[in-house]
């Protein structure tokens, strides 16, 4: 065979593959786009209230939930499980609690939703932005209160619901630093004294530290500017649209130790064999390593303007769950104390008022609503919004 | 069975000519007595359908709004948009996103092939040509870095180099006082380092394969004529061993592409991104549009270097029907450099796999990772009967059932898939060599390989899509086992048909010609004649994809549903709770499983690796 036959062989060869690969294309692939929705205005489209059923009767849920025999919760705490196990004891319903990502969560029960082949049956979900920007107006999941209990629940906790508040701290060492904590206003962890010092989980990889950041301008920008001028005597000179943006630049500047996870956080501070100086940003769940690794740590009470921030657990139930009562019990479930004290093992407030505040915060913290920031419910939407935005503030400041 | 499937699709064959009804009737009675054609067909179309259509799901999301994206595209759902080409390429970030991974991409993939090239090319040379001490033993131990998990290599390198850059425990050495720079500790130098050393068993396999065909009598002959022992090496042993050489640079320069885990563990303390990981970052923030076109340029890539490595062989084919007659193999006797030699592959060997797996094993026995007291040890990760302080598996790895379990599905879904892999493989082998040349050939042979070159997690996505829905006879399979098996042999795939395609080269028709004269059907032809001669590649093209499989995370973790642990995601879940210990055992489980099952498998059949992946 010459080389200009094979050359031309080549060319028809090509041809053919182009149109097989376009036939394809056209006939069995569409975008995962164009499958989404029915035709609703995307995000711009109203979420749907939460559903209160008027007709409600525990007695008859249960029963019908106990036909249903099972129930699959997602959760981003691996406590579900013992969540799972609390309701599978109570009411015989063979319960899976699985730790998950929220990442993941998303796309699974998207996906799971587009194919009408639903496996998770509910979740408690703690990215309220995909949350209202994806999930609720794509009506992969719906919010449904329980009536008995809706009354417990503030207006503003419902849309989406709102299952725990749980929260986020900045914690030192007080074998390093047995004198208490060294920083005492959140823009010294933007100085040189702290740079390289200051760890945090990757906050590209972890969303509501990206919501944190966008709540600290849009919500906090007062205070922030406030503590600015405490800290240096003089106001603060930006070019950012907020404070919050700018300290966020000025951390991001500041060469931070960025990990995958915040257990690392956690160890970077507290780890039994750890001498440096450091400051870290860790949920309040990583206290459980006090007793189980021997870690040094406590939260950084000091620290003003706040010492970390509340961030909402949302529940909600797949549209097209195969249990919907058993899921539905499952709700009503982890709004009572019963069903939820166990994610509440080191702190967390609960969405209904009648669960009592827990107990088991850890040492430094003790008020909630003054030492903490919290997230503007009525902000989700924009805080889907402006995600990206900040992520790449972020990205552009951390190099 | 493959005939009566083959019928209706003979209707849309990838020719644009019309041709006339007499013509189809005659060539469909040839067809049914020499099914070749026809199992090509429907291979191809299927095989199109579970790559190609995929690849074009997840491509297509490139050029379209995808939901929640109305506000910064300022188009609605679904409409054309240039958007994410723009994000990707020209915006502010985009050096972020695109520029310094494909920079970086490139340096790792060359650095990782040539130290794969070095490590494999020296071990290959060493165990075929020369009589090194402990050569038999050698030629098992040096495959065993393909089978540890590529992200144990990175796991056990900061076990030992982690400093205090990145949070968590710092590493042994510093906990032993030696200080570890940046540079040794994240980024390309690792990466470059961990990758090579999982890598270059490819290599060894290959090259050692190649260079076992070469015939020596071609050297000593140039000798004879007083050609000195470079014109020796430089005009005719390289040019011999190119085609060996350019296809393993060619399978590990494509894995290097999509490869994710090890560059995200080494990277992330230093910003070091590699396409694969920016990949992985658009992925994990739900960013279909960003996916799609970072992955595009992936498989564009990917397929450049292929490209290249045809052309490449095209030149080189000549060359390579030299061998095979009178072929003599001379053995270097080394003397007392035989121990010198072995030593040398020795230390490979320990580097490779012995430093990895020891530190991984000395890390699942102690609470706090690098100090060596006594009250520091404990069994209680593999053994205790309660560990209280994590809510997702409270007790230790031993006890319970879910490590049987997860070994169980590991083995069953992946051997499944495996064997599918093996016997599609060789099918794929036996139409690309009996119809050779024809464009159905051509086309199997690269639609098969092209799984190698896309991402897993690409593919995962991609899947996702088409099967999340029913789409006319194919009904949504996501959540079901049967998709993980079928995603799992697709991907898989390019290893089988490399085997296949390799082992039917050196079969010639006569045997089946002689069974066809007594009058044996297609399917008996292949049940008594073809399988039984092929068996060591089929069983090298079950294995490859088996150990290959088994290791395999960023697929199954897009595709299991609740209640389908892996050996694999049962370690991820366990690094999220913080059992690093626990998840390390896992690692080393699986290592383990990847190891028996090959060596019963060489031993049971008595067959080698090695002899199915050369060509």
């Amino acid at each position: 065979m010459t080389s200009r036959t094979r050359t031309s062989h080549r060319h028809r060869y090509l041809l053919a593959m182009g149109v097989v690969a376009a036939l394809a294309a056209v006939g069995c692939a569409p975008s995962t786009a164009t499958n989404s929705t029915d035709g609703t205005d995307a995000a711009d489209a109203a979420v749907a209230g939460p559903v209160i059923d008027s007709d409600f009767d525990l007695a008859a849920l249960t029963a019908a939930a106990k036909k249903e025999g099972a129930v699959t919760v997602y959760d981003s705490t691996g406590d579900i499980k013992k969540v799972a196990d609390a309701f599978q004891t109570k009411y015989g319903i063979k319960t899976t609690g699985v730790k998950s990502d929220v990442g993941d969560t998303l796309e699974k029960m998207t996906r799971e939703a587009q194919a009408k082949n639903v496996t998770i049956d509910l979740t408690l979900y703690e990215n309220g932005p995909t949350l209202v920007g994806q999930l609720l107006p794509q009506k992969t999941v719906y919010t449904w209160i329980p009536a008995d209990l809706a009354d417990q629940i503030d207006e503003a906790n419902r849309n989406p619901l709102m299952v725990l508040s749980k929260a986020n701290v900045w914690i030192y060492n007080p074998k390093v630093f047995p004198n208490g904590c060294p920083v005492d206003n959140l823009w010294d962890l933007t100085s040189a004294e702290w740079r390289g010092k200051v760890a945090l989980q990757d906050p590209l990889g972890k969303p509501n530290i990206i919501e944190w950041f966008n709540q600290l301008g849009s919500t906090y920008d007062a205070e922030l500017r406030t503590a600015y001028k405490a800290n240096s005597g003089k106001d603060l000179a930006t070019s950012e649209a907020s404070a919050g943006k700018e300290w966020v630049k000025q951390l991001a500047k500041n060469d931070p130790i960025l990990t995958a996870a915040d257990d690392d956080v956690s160890a970077a501070v507290a780890a039994p064999n750890q001498t440096e100086p450091r400051i870290g940003l860790v949920s309040i769940a990583k206290f459980r390593d006090v007793a189980g690794k021997g870690y040094k740590m406590k939260v950084c009470d000091s620290l003003k303007p706040y010492v970390g921030y509340q961030y909402p657990k949302f529940g909600a139930i797949a549209t097209g769950t195969k249990h919907p009562n058993a899921a539905k019990l499952f709700m009503h479930f982890v709004l009572t104390a019963e069903g939820i004290t166990p994610e509440m093992g080191s702190g967390g407030i609960s969405g209904s008022k009648a669960v009592p505040p827990s107990s088991n915060n850890p040492p430094g913290l003790t008020d909630w609503s003054r030492q903490l920031m919290k997230f503007d419910p009525a902000k989700l939407l924009s805080d889907f919004r402006d995600a990206q935005t900040m992520q790449d503030h972020w990205r552009l400041n951390h190099r | 069975m493959a005939i009566t499937d083959a019928r209706p699709s003979t209707a849309p064959p990838p020719d644009p000519l019309p041709r006339r009804t007499r013509r189809w009737r005659y060539r469909l009675s040839v067809a049914l007595h020499e099914p070749t054609l026809l199992i090509g067909i429907v291979l191809t179309v299927i095989l199109l359908y579970l790559v190609i259509a995929p690849l074009v799901a997840v491509l297509s999301d490139a050029a379209r709004v995808q939901f929640g994206d109305q506000p910064k595209t300022g188009q609605q759902a679904g409409e054309l948009t240039s958007y994410y080409l723009w994000r990707v390429f020209r915006s502010q970030v985009s050096s972020i996103v695109f520029w310094h991974p494909l920079l970086n991409t490139l340096i790792v993939a060359v650095g990782v092939t040539a130290l794969a090239l070095l490590l494999g090319g020296l071990s290959a040379f060493l165990l075929t040509r020369t009589d090194i001490a402990g050569r038999k033993w050698l030629s098992t131990a040096l495959v065993v870095p393909y089978m540890l998990p590529s992200w144990t290599f990175a796991l056990a390198w900061l076990a030992l180099f982690k400093n205090e850059r990145s949070g968590g425990q710092v590493g042994i050495l510093e906990a032993r006082g030696i200080s570890t720079p940046n540079w040794l500790a994240y980024g390309a130098v690792p990466i470059i380092i961990c990758l090579g050393m999982h890598y270059f068993p490819f290599v060894l396999l290959l090259f050692g394969n190649a260079l076992r065909r070469l015939d020596s009598q071609l050297e000593d002959s140039a000798r004879i004529l007083g050609a000195r022992r470079s014109t020796v090496l430089g005009r005719i042993t390289l040019p011999l061993m190119l085609p060996s050489l350019s296809s393993s640079t060619l399978l590990v320069f494509g894995r290097i592409l999509g490869t994710f885990g090890t560059p995200y563990i080494l990277g992330l303390p230093v910003d070091f991104n590699l396409l694969s990981t920016s990949l992985f970052a658009s992925v994990r923030n739900h960013e279909p549009g960003i996916t799609a076109v970072i992955a595009t340029v992936i498989v564009v890539i990917g397929v450049a270097v292929v490209v290249a490595d045809a052309r490449l062989l095209r030149e080189q084919r000549r060359f390579v029907t030299v061998g095979g007659k009178g072929a003599m193999n001379r053995i270097i006797e080394l003397g007392r450099w035989r121990w010198v030699a072995g030593g040398v592959a020795l230390s490979i060997f320990v580097f490779s796999v012995a430093v990895p797996v020891l530190t991984l094993a000395l890390s699942t026995v102690t609470t706090t990772p690098g100090v060596f007291s006594a009250d520091n040890f404990t069994l209680k990760y593999w053994l205790a009967k309660s560990l209280p302080d994590a809510p997702g598996f409270p007790h230790g790895l031993l006890r319970g059932t879910e490590l049987l379990d997860a070994a169980w599905n590991s083995l069953r879904i992946v051997g499944l898939a495996a064997l599918i892999c093996g016997l599609v493989g060789l099918l794929i082998g036996y139409v690309v060599v009996r119809s050779d040349g024809s464009r159905v050939a051509t086309t199997l042979r690269q639609v098969s390989f092209l799984p190698y070159l896309v991402p897993g997690i690409a593919f995962a996505a991609a899947f996702l899509s088409l099967f999340a829905v029913r789409r006319g006879p194919v009904p949504a399979l996501y959540g079901s086992i049967t998709l993980l098996v079928i995603v799992l042999a697709v991907t898989h795939l390019p290893y089988a048909s490399r085997s296949g395609i390799s082992a039917m080269t050196q079969l010639g028709r006569e045997p089946e010609e002689a069974a066809q004269i007594t009058g044996a059907g297609w399917l008996t032809r292949v049940r008594t004649v073809v399988i039984p001669i092929q068996r060591g590649s089929l069983v090298t093209g079950i294995v490859l994809p088996f150990i290959s499989g088994i290791k395999e995370l960023s697929i199954v973790i897009m595709l299991t549903t609740t209640g389908t642990q892996l050996l694999t995601t049962l370690s991820i879940n366990l690094i999220d709770f913080a059992y690093d210990q626990m998840a390390n055992a896992v690692v080393l489980v699986i290592a383990l499983v990847a190891f028996l099952a090959t060596y019963l498998t060489q031993r049971l059949t008595r067959t080698s690796l090695a002899s199915g992946l050369g060509g």
